[in-house]
């Protein structure tokens, strides 16, 4: 991909985005809406405005990019849609842990038993700070 | 006013704001230390454990953050060339080659004690500049604070070089996505989709937490197997050694400090620009120019002074005004609405006694973090090569818990995530993400006020611009509106040239 088929990716999710939010705002009371339909108008007319720039820019100027990880991504938003899944079902600590546990293990910074010692040490220090500590209630969980 | 300030004073006595300027200093000087965590981060990280705390306990905790974080970008920059923040990019300059000449620690130990200098300074001319800012707001209406929340907005130009009208975009998308849950006044429900979570519009803490975490965490995983190498060793300067070469720096000193101060007090400026400005003025104005960049004493000194000085000088238009000079600030403003306080003169007044605390707090966070700075930079190398692979994980649980503590619902980390996915859109996209955060905060006050004006003149536009160029403030903050963005304008088109 390069920086110019970027920005012009950029540009149109922008417009799509300020239409269905124009809509959406449009439909409320004027009175209750006056204000995000200005800013759905002014931010669909920016996004135009500068994909016809990036269009009618020299292609000259288009530099190559370096290619997404996609597997970080799935990681790191796979990792937290597991992690509050788990949440629900073995409470706070175990789904913290097994979090800890297993995303260490996966990137491969530390063994496993370093893995198991540091994920028990940051669950319980995690655990005495917000719910000991700050009194925050601890999440419902179906086993636990 | 001085009876306030001892009202202030008092506050320093209490162990538990203490024990917070402490944990804040520390977790300041170890989140700044580590590239990748930036001062925002870690203030919208730790603003959840402060709900529970008492104002001016949970405010001195993130001044302490604030300030330490700040400083301690320059020891990853001096030992591995890779700043900690941002405000620290001009500190390698010099930094570095110290060194890499076998001077580590003297590189050090300058610029924590410059770091310190820098910051005092400017909570000296926050102490006594504020009030007399915060006096004149009182003359403040609707029509006025509608208009200084686009003046804030206005900062999202020179935020955002190189990329303005995506920095617009993005701050139009932060401003719509403050107006998701209730009117304001009429109480209509908006962009909720029926979801009962978002009645009350997207928490501020958790789409913070979300967007800058999330992509940074993202960018960990991705470096996870690299490692940092061949990093210099730490030398047995005593750091106290170093305070007489300072002093012999005093008008480097105090010209970086009133640099620092200037650039923190003109929102949308930040840290980074304080220090090359500082640098570039000390190299200006030295005997010898030819040795910056090869380890100059005087460019470090300049650069960490002028990028603290900065801290104090944003604090001033966002306690006095409610306008947020950088990203870290509009969190800390988050932070301060989160605690029931309210950017302007009540909070020289009514609340003197949280908002002194705080500022008093700060010179302890300063004077705090030269003692928790030099420790921790004897260890400096083990705790920046702490491996991405364990770093970022316990980002992760930390972001979680975060973002579930604020209103103890499950439903929030999935808000986190979707504003996680938006912010590494943005950053995959070039997008900065600042104008957003801009947006979020500033949304809020520019609707409801604006909504209140209109109310006013009984919803009559012709009306409600009349005021705004008959009141003598409102013409003055409309005109700066106008040259911000003209100025916006004209740097966007710079940038444009040079870059070309």
């Amino acid at each position: 991909m390069t920086t110019r088929t970027r920005d012009l990716i950029f540009a149109a999710i922008a417009l799509a985005l300020a239409v269905a939010i124009a809509i959406t705002a449009f439909g409320y009371p004027v009175a209750s809406s006056y204000f995000p339909r200005t800013l759905a108008v002014l931010m669909g007319l920016l996004a135009a405005f500068f994909g016809l720039r990036t269009l009618l820019a020299p292609t000259d100027d288009a530099a190559p990019m370096s290619p997404l990880n996609i597997s970080a991504l799935i990681a790191a938003f796979g990792g937290i849609a597991a992690y509050v899944v788990a949440l629900k079902l073995v409470g706070y600590e175990g789904a913290t842990f097994l979090f800890l546990f297993l995303l260490m293990v996966w990137l491969g910074a530390v063994g496993w038993l370093k893995a198991l010692i540091l994920a028990v040490a940051f669950t319980a220090l995690l655990n005495v700070i917000f719910f000991v500590m700050l009194g925050v209630p601890r999440p419902d969980a179906l086993l636990f | 006013m001085f009876e306030n300030m001892l009202l202030g004073l008092q506050a320093l006595a209490d162990p538990a704001l203490l024990l917070a300027v402490l944990i804040g200093v520390v977790g300041g000087v170890i989140i700044g230390a580590l590239p990748g965590l930036t001062s925002t981060m870690g203030v919208a990280l730790l603003i959840p454990v402060t709900f529970s705390l008492p104002p001016q306990v949970g405010l001195a905790m993130l001044g302490g953050i604030y300030c330490a974080s700040t400083y301690s970008g320059a020891i990853s920059a001096i030992l591995l060339n890779i700043p900690g923040t941002s405000a620290s990019v001009a500190t390698m300059l010099d930094g570095h080659p110290m060194a890499k000449n076998g001077e580590p620690g003297r590189a050090i130990s300058l610029a924590t004690f410059a770091s310190c200098f820098g910051g005092l300074v400017s909570i000296v001319a926050l102490l006594f500049l504020a009030p007399q800012l915060a006096e004149f707001s009182l003359r403040f209406g609707s029509p006025e604070y509608f208009l200084l929340a686009v003046f804030g907005i206005t900062v999202i130009a020179s935020m955002s070089a190189g990329a303005m009208e995506k920095g617009l975009i993005a701050g139009a998308l932060g401003l719509i996505l403050s107006t998701v849950g209730t009117h304001p006044l009429t109480g209509t429900m908006r962009f909720t989709g029926g979801v009962p979570t978002l009645f009350d519009g997207i928490p501020l803490v958790v789409s913070l937490i979300g967007l800058y975490s999330i992509p940074e965490v993202i960018d960990l995983i991705d470096r996870a197997k690299s490692t940092h190498t061949g990093a210099a060793g730490v030398d047995k300067t005593s750091p106290f050694a170093t305070l007489r070469e300072l002093a012999r720096q005093k008008f480097n000193l105090f010209r970086s400090s009133l640099i620092g101060i200037i650039v923190g007090i003109i929102p949308g400026v930040g840290c980074s620009v304080g220090g090359f400005l500082a640098y570039d003025a000390a190299k200006k104005g030295s005997n010898n120019p030819e040795k910056f960049g090869n380890g100059a004493a005087e460019g470090l000194v300049a650069s960490e002074t002028g990028n603290n000085a900065v801290t104090g000088g944003t604090l001033i238009p966002l306690l006095t005004l409610g306008i947020p000079g950088n990203p870290v600030t509009a969190v800390l403003l988050g932070g301060i609405m989160i605690h029931g306080l309210r950017p302007g003169p009540e909070l020289f007044t009514t609340n003197a006694d949280v908002t002194y605390g705080f500022i008093f707090s700060l010179f302890l966070s300063n004077l705090l973090f030269v003692p928790v700075g030099l420790l921790l930079a004897r260890y400096g190398l083990r705790i920046v090569q702490v491996p991405a692979g364990i770093l970022a994980p316990l980002i992760l649980s930390l972001a979680v818990i975060g973002a579930y503590s604020l209103r103890s619902s499950v439903d929030d980390i999935w808000i986190m995530l979707a504003i996680g996915a938006l912010g590494w859109g943005m950053a995959a996209l070039a997008v900065p993400r600042a104008p957003l955060v801009l947006g979020l905060v500033l949304g809020t006050l520019a609707e409801g006020e604006l909504a209140r004006s209109l109310a006013l003149v009984r919803g009559d536009l012709g009306a409600f611009g009349m005021q705004l160029v008959t009141r003598p403030v409102a013409l003055v903050i409309l005109i700066l509106c106008v040259s911000a963005i003209i100025h916006g304008i004209i740097q966007h088109r710079r940038d444009s040239k040079m870059l070309e």
